[in-house]
C-alpha cells in the first residue's frame, strides 16, 4: 500500500516537472530572453522571394510576391456587435464588409484576372462591376446569325456547376447587390434537354493544360492556341444599351433569371437608362464598337 | 407602388387576390380578410425595412457605388498598380465617423459622370459641416499640418522618397464606431440624460457615441506596435531613411508584456507621443529634436508621466537601451540616441557584448540545469525500472 502511494507520488511529481519544463519554455523562455523581430509583410515576401526565385530578384518578382502575400491578408474589424473580415486592400478607406469569393471556373480570369477591364478609363470601373456577377462570355460571346439564341443560367463561383436564381437577388437589403457568390452565364440546351455552358469544365480543362505547357510552344505556336481559346470571342461586345433598354427584350432575360421586377425596374429605369444614353453617346470608345483604338481610350 | 412592391415579394401575391377581382364581384365581405392582411403586411413591411434602404443619399452616388466589383486597377505614386475599391457599403458607411457627410464632403470635384474630374481626397478640406465648438466649417486642416510638420512630414524627408510616408488612410480606415452589444445598452441609459436637454435623439445618439469612442482606446497596444512596426522594422525602408531599425522591442519588458495581453503598458505611441504631456501621434518628432518627448533631455519626464514610472530616477532614463538590438553588428552601430546610424559608439558596443554574454550565461545554465534534471529523472526511472527486475528475478 505505501509502495503504491509512493509510486503514484513520484508519477505525479515527474509529469508535473514535464510540465514545468514545457511551460518555462513555451511561456518563460520568450519572456526572459526576448522573441524574434518583427517580421513585417515585407520580410516575410523578401523571405518568400529568395526562396522562390534565389538571389537577386528584380523589382517585379518583388512586387509580385508581395501582391500575393496581400492577396491572402484578411483584415479583421471587431465592431462589437460583429465582425467585418473583408481582404486587406493597401491604402483603402472605406470598409467593404464581404469576402469576395474568387471565380474558380471561368477560362478567362486564368489570364485576365478578375478585374479584366482596364483600357477604357471612363468606363473600365463599370465594365468591371459587371463582370463581378457576369461571365465574360455574356458581353463578349455572342450567338452568330445562323445560330440559336443563348439560354442564360447563373454558375457558382467555387464549383462552376449551374445554381438555383440567387436568393440575394430579391433581397431588400441594397448592400447585397450584385454579391451572389454567382454569375450569369450563356449556353445552349442539349439534344437531351439538359443546359451546357458555352465554356465548362473541358474547354477550362484545355486553357488550364496550355498554360501549364505554354513554355514548350514557339511564338506562332502560342498565337494558333490563343486563336483557338479565343474563337468565340465577338470583336464587338455587347454594350450597355443591350441590357439597360426600355424595350420589351433586354438581351438578358432578367424575370428567368430571377430578378424581382422592382430590380428589372431599377435596371431599366429612366435613371440608369439616361445614364447609359449619355455613356454611350460620350464615353464609350470605338474599341468596344468594333471601331479600334478610340482617342478616349488609353493604355495605363 | 403597391404593383410593384407585390412583384418584388413574390410569395406574398399569391395569398391575396387582385383587388379587381374584390371589386368587379362586390363582395367586399369576401375579401375584407385578404384586404386585413395585405394591410397588416403593407404596414409591417415599412416598419421591417432595414435602415439602411431608407437612408438619405441625396446625391444618389450609392445608385453605382453600391454594386460591389465597381472598381479598378490605377497606377500609384511609384508606378505600381493599385487596386482602387469604388464600392461603398452603405450600411458601414452611415454607421462610420463620416457616416454623416455627404460624398462630396470629401470627393471634390465629382459633378461629372464618369468622373473625370474627380480630385484626390484631401483630408485638411472643409467639409461642409459645422464645427459645434466653433460654428466654423469642419476641416482636419490643423492635424494635416501637424503632419506635416512631424517626422512623418515631407519636409523631413530628404532623399525624396516621400511614397514611404504615411498618410492619413495609412493609419485611419473609416471604421464604424464600435459598441458591443451591453456597452450599447449601457449607453442608452446614460443618453437618455442628453435627450433631457437635446430634442434630437438621431444627433444626441452620434454626438454620444462620437464622444464615447474618442473617450475609449480605440487601438489595442499590440495593433499599435503592429501598424509602426511595419515601417520601423522594414530594414531597408529605414536604411533608405537613414534611421534605426526598431527590432528589438518586442524583447523589451514592455514588448513582452504587449505579447501576453497586458492592456496597460505602454506602446510605441505612450512614449513617442504621449497625449497627456501634451503631444499627439501626429506631430511626432525625430529623437534628435529637443523638443521630442524621447530626446535625452526629455525621456525621462515621459518615463515619469502618470500612471508609469513616476519615481523614475534619472539613470534609469539614460543608463539602458530602450529598443534593444537582438545583437547583430548592423543593430549595434546605431542604439545611441546621439549617433547617426551608422557610426558605432565603442561603449555602446561593450554594453551590448556584456549583455550578449549574460544572456549565453544564462541560457546555458538553463540548458544545464533543466537538461541535467530531466537526464536525472530518466536515469532514476531506469534504475527503479531495473531494481525492479532484479527483486522480480
Amino acid at each position: 500500500m505505501l509502495d503504491a502511494l509512493k509510486a503514484i507520488i513520484r508519477t505525479l511529481y515527474i509529469i508535473a516537472l514535464m510540465g514545468f519544463t514545457l511551460w518555462y519554455g513555451y511561456f518563460l523562455y520568450p519572456v526572459i530572453f526576448g522573441t524574434t523581430e518583427v517580421e513585417t509583410e515585407e520580410d516575410f515576401a523578401s523571405q518568400e522571394i529568395e526562396a522562390f526565385f534565389g538571389e537577386g530578384t528584380t523589382e517585379e518578382e518583388k512586387e509580385f510576391m508581395k501582391s500575393l502575400k496581400q492577396q491572402q491578408r484578411i483584415s479583421t474589424t471587431d465592431l462589437g456587435y460583429m465582425v467585418i473580415e473583408e481582404q486587406y486592400v493597401k491604402g483603402h478607406f472605406h470598409h467593404v464588409g464581404m469576402k469576395v469569393e474568387t471565380d474558380d471556373n471561368s477560362i478567362c480570369t486564368r489570364c485576365h484576372g478578375a478585374v479584366p477591364h482596364d483600357k477604357a478609363k471612363t468606363i473600365r470601373a463599370f465594365l468591371n462591376m459587371h463582370a463581378f456577377y457576369m461571365a465574360c462570355e455574356t458581353c463578349h460571346v455572342r450567338p452568330e446569325d445562323d445560330e440559336q439564341e443563348w439560354e442564360f443560367r447563373w454558375y457558382d463561383k467555387a464549383t462552376g456547376k449551374v445554381v438555383a436564381n440567387p436568393p440575394g437577388l430579391n433581397t431588400l437589403d441594397e448592400s447585397m447587390y450584385g454579391n451572389y457568390s454567382a454569375k450569369i452565364s450563356p449556353g445552349g440546351i442539349k439534344q437531351d434537354g439538359s443546359f451546357k455552358f458555352i465554356n465548362g469544365p473541358k474547354e477550362l480543362a484545355f486553357v488550364e493544360r496550355y498554360l501549364k505547357e505554354e513554355g514548350r510552344l514557339d511564338d506562332t505556336q502560342k498565337s494558333k492556341m490563343k486563336k483557338v481559346i479565343h474563337r468565340n470571342v465577338n470583336e464587338d461586345p455587347l454594350i450597355c444599351d443591350g441590357c439597360h433598354t426600355i424595350s420589351d427584350e433586354p438581351y438578358l432575360p432578367f424575370t428567368l433569371l430571377g430578378y424581382p421586377q422592382r430590380r428589372l425596374h431599377e435596371l431599366t429605369s429612366t435613371e440608369v437608362v439616361g445614364m447609359i444614353n449619355k455613356y454611350q453617346e460620350f464615353y464609350i470608345p470605338n474599341l468596344l464598337r468594333g471601331g479600334g483604338v478610340d482617342k478616349d481610350v488609353e493604355t495605363e | 407602388m403597391e404593383l410593384i412592391i407585390f412583384r418584388g415579394v413574390r410569395n406574398i401575391v399569391d395569398i391575396a387576390p387582385p383587388s379587381d377581382v374584390c371589386l368587379r364581384n362586390n363582395r367586399p365581405d369576401v375579401c375584407a380578410p385578404y384586404l386585413l392582411g395585405v394591410l397588416i403586411f403593407m404596414f409591417l413591411l415599412v416598419f421591417l425595412l432595414p435602415a439602411a434602404s431608407v437612408a438619405s443619399d441625396d446625391e444618389n452616388c450609392l445608385m453605382c457605388h453600391k454594386m460591389p466589383g465597381l472598381g479598378r486597377y490605377a497606377k500609384g505614386e511609384n508606378q505600381n498598380a493599385v487596386k482602387r475599391i469604388l464600392y461603398v457599403n452603405e450600411e458601414l458607411f452611415k454607421a462610420s465617423y463620416h457616416g454623416r457627410l455627404r460624398c462630396k464632403s470629401c470627393h471634390q470635384g465629382v459633378d461629372e459622370i464618369p468622373h473625370t474630374d474627380a480630385e484626390k481626397v484631401d483630408c485638411a478640406s472643409d467639409c461642409h459641416i459645422q464645427d459645434p465648438s466653433s460654428n466654423s466649417e469642419f476641416s482636419h486642416r490643423a492635424i494635416v499640418h501637424d503632419l506635416s510638420m512631424s517626422a512623418h512630414g515631407a519636409k523631413q524627408v530628404k532623399n525624396g522618397q516621400v511614397e514611404d510616408l504615411p498618410n492619413c488612410k495609412y493609419c485611419h480606415s473609416n471604421k464604424p464606431y464600435q459598441r458591443s452589444d451591453t456597452d450599447h445598452q449601457e449607453s442608452m441609459k446614460f443618453l437618455n440624460i442628453c435627450l433631457q436637454c437635446h430634442e434630437s435623439k438621431e444627433w444626441a445618439e452620434r454626438f454620444f457615441k462620437h464622444i464615447n469612442y474618442r473617450a475609449s482606446t480605440r487601438r489595442s497596444s499590440k495593433q499599435v506596435v503592429e501598424l509602426c512596426g511595419q515601417c520601423h522594422a522594414d530594414r531597408v525602408m529605414m536604411d533608405n531613411h537613414d534611421l534605426d531599425v526598431v527590432v528589438g522591442f518586442n524583447d523589451t519588458f514592455h514588448g513582452k508584456a504587449i505579447r501576453y495581453g497586458d492592456a496597460e503598458v505602454a506602446n510605441c505611441l505612450n512614449c513617442h507621443a504621449p497625449y497627456q504631456s501634451g503631444f499627439s501621434p501626429h506631430s511626432i518628432l525625430s529623437q534628435r529634436q529637443s523638443t521630442s518627448p524621447v530626446s535625452n533631455e526629455n525621456k525621462i519626464e515621459t518615463c515619469r508621466q502618470s500612471g508609469c514610472h513616476t519615481e523614475a530616477k534619472e539613470e534609469f532614463a539614460t543608463s539602458g537601451k530602450i529598443h534593444p538590438s537582438s545583437f547583430t553588428t548592423v543593430q549595434m552601430m546605431s542604439r545611441n540616441t546621439l549617433n547617426r546610424p551608422g557610426e558605432a559608439d565603442p561603449d555602446s558596443e561593450f554594453q551590448e557584448w556584456v549583455l550578449h554574454m549574460i544572456s549565453l550565461f544564462y541560457k546555458t545554465l538553463i540548458i544545464v540545469v533543466v537538461g541535467g534534471l530531466a537526464l536525472h529523472q530518466i536515469l532514476d526511472l531506469l534504475a527503479i525500472r531495473r531494481e525492479r527486475k532484479l527483486r522480480e528475478g
